[in-house]
């Protein structure tokens, strides 16, 4: 496998505070790369930065194995990209839009577009000025997914969507990973989704990178143990651990590292007593995560 | 495809969904709603059914074969292990039972649920080491 989308080291800093910060990601063909971290974590400038439209101050951005900002047009033709305050012309109704898009995509198709519009019951002829803020994201969807893109870039795709068109863009999400072997890039505050389509989950704090792993592996790699006779002091500075909350006597810590190693660490290493251990579930993992490296 | 029986996952869990699809497979297994040479959906149609990445399926269905309960032949689909697996009604009764002599004895040496689950599953994961 190689990678479509490839940051080594990339650093862009605002004026009025931080973009990203020696970010190192890459995302495989055909796998789904999901960014997940508080506002302001860097996740939109790392998306922005894939899509050339900001200039790295220092680092390497290669989409395609192509700079994405000397190659415009060739790496855009292959992208589908949404982003929550996309603009569209107010003037234009789905169908004109549409029809813009089949003269820049070499494999735009009308007749995909219309059949998602159809699904999603969007009206094609009213003018996207005159639609509310859903029906103008459904829009922008049709128009990233209709020439099956080799890459979708999606700044939290899902925000302001309901239930049911988000389950239809999902859907459609996973039938491009599926069959077209589409590669997917994307943002999101929304966990559930996050778990339903990521290969990858990267985890992003302070315009930095905090973990990056599989997401299967994950779940699996992130505990929280309950233990009788620990020390809470400095415990906190100990390698892999996430999180540490007294309770009373006992001492719950959280531990990134598989469930035996974790309680081996508890036992052997900080001579404790082990009460509990159980797996943490993707929004606990992100909250301890988020917290402790804060 | 897929007619047989229903798969849902939840997101959330502290299961990761590709061991819900592995659990909800073997359920399906033994509760008689699959029975053994019973083809599976394509990881791709089930993928798209319950909406997760193809790959979290297709890391299911590849556990599910490490593990003897499925099995998947190149061109034709997946489908439910013909040997080692017998789900009649006796067998599952016979299972029951020896769960229960099992959970008596490890009463009886003072071991916790904790402990027996820790027992059965790391001896259970030697034993998936050597069957393959």
């Amino acid at each position: 496998m190689s990678a479509v989308v490839e940051l080594k080291d990339v650093t862009r800093i605002f004026d009025k505070g931080i973009g990203v910060m020696h970010v190192d990601l890459s995302v495989e063909a055909g796998t789904c790369l999901a960014l997940i971290g508080p506002n302001g974590a860097g996740k939109t400038t790392t998306l922005r930065l894939v899509m050339g439209m900001l200039k790295p101050d220092s680092g390497d951005v290669r989409v395609f194995d192509m700079d994405p900002r000397e190659s415009p047009i060739i790496v855009k033709r292959r992208i589908g990209y949404v982003s929550e305050d996309q603009p569209l012309p107010p003037w234009l109704t789905p169908g004109d839009m549409f029809s813009l898009f089949a003269s820049l995509y070499p494999k735009w198709s009308t007749e995909r577009a219309l059949g998602y519009a159809d699904e999603l019951e969007l009206p094609v002829g009213r003018q996207l000025g005159h639609m509310s803020t859903g029906q103008r994201r459904q829009a922008a969807l049709i128009g990233a997914i209709a020439h099956k893109p080799e890459l979708l870039v999606l700044d939290e795709p899902a925000g302001g969507l309901d239930p049911l068109v988000r389950r239809t863009f999902m859907e459609s999400v996973i039938e491009l990973l599926g069959r077209e072997g589409t590669t997917v890039l994307f943002s999101s505050h929304q966990l559930d989704q996050v778990e339903r389509l990521a290969d990858r989950i990267a985890f992003l704090n302070r315009g930095k990178v905090v973990l990056e792993r599989s997401a299967q592996s994950l779940q699996e790699e992130a505990v929280r143990v309950l233990a009788d006779g620990v020390d809470a002091e400095g415990l906190r500075e100990r390698e892999g651990v996430l999180a540490v909350r007294k309770r009373e006597e006992r001492v719950a810590i959280t531990v990134l590292a598989p469930e035996e190693d974790a309680r081996a660490l508890v036992e052997d290493r900080l001579g404790g007593r082990v009460v509990q251990s159980r797996q943490l579930g993707l929004e606990d993992l992100f909250v301890d995560l988020m917290r402790g490296t804060r | 495809m897929g007619s047989h029986f229903l798969i849902s996952v939840a997101p959330g869990d502290s299961l990761p969904i590709y061991r819900q699809i592995v659990e909800q497979v073997k359920a399906a297994v033994a509760g008689g709603l699959l029975a053994p040479g019973d083809r599976l959906p394509s990881h791709r149609d089930l993928a798209k059914e319950i909406v997760v990445a193809p790959l979290t399926v297709k890391r299911a269905y590849d556990v599910l074969e490490n593990e003897g309960f499925v099995q998947t032949q190149r061109g034709r689909g997946t489908f439910v292990a013909t040997d080692g697996i017998d789900s009649s009604p006796d067998a599952n009764a016979e299972l029951e039972t020896r769960l229960r002599a099992l959970i008596r004895h490890a009463r009886a040496l003072g071991l916790t649920e904790t402990e027996l689950a820790r027992a059965v599953r790391d001896e259970w994961r030697k034993r998936k080491g050597a069957r393959t």
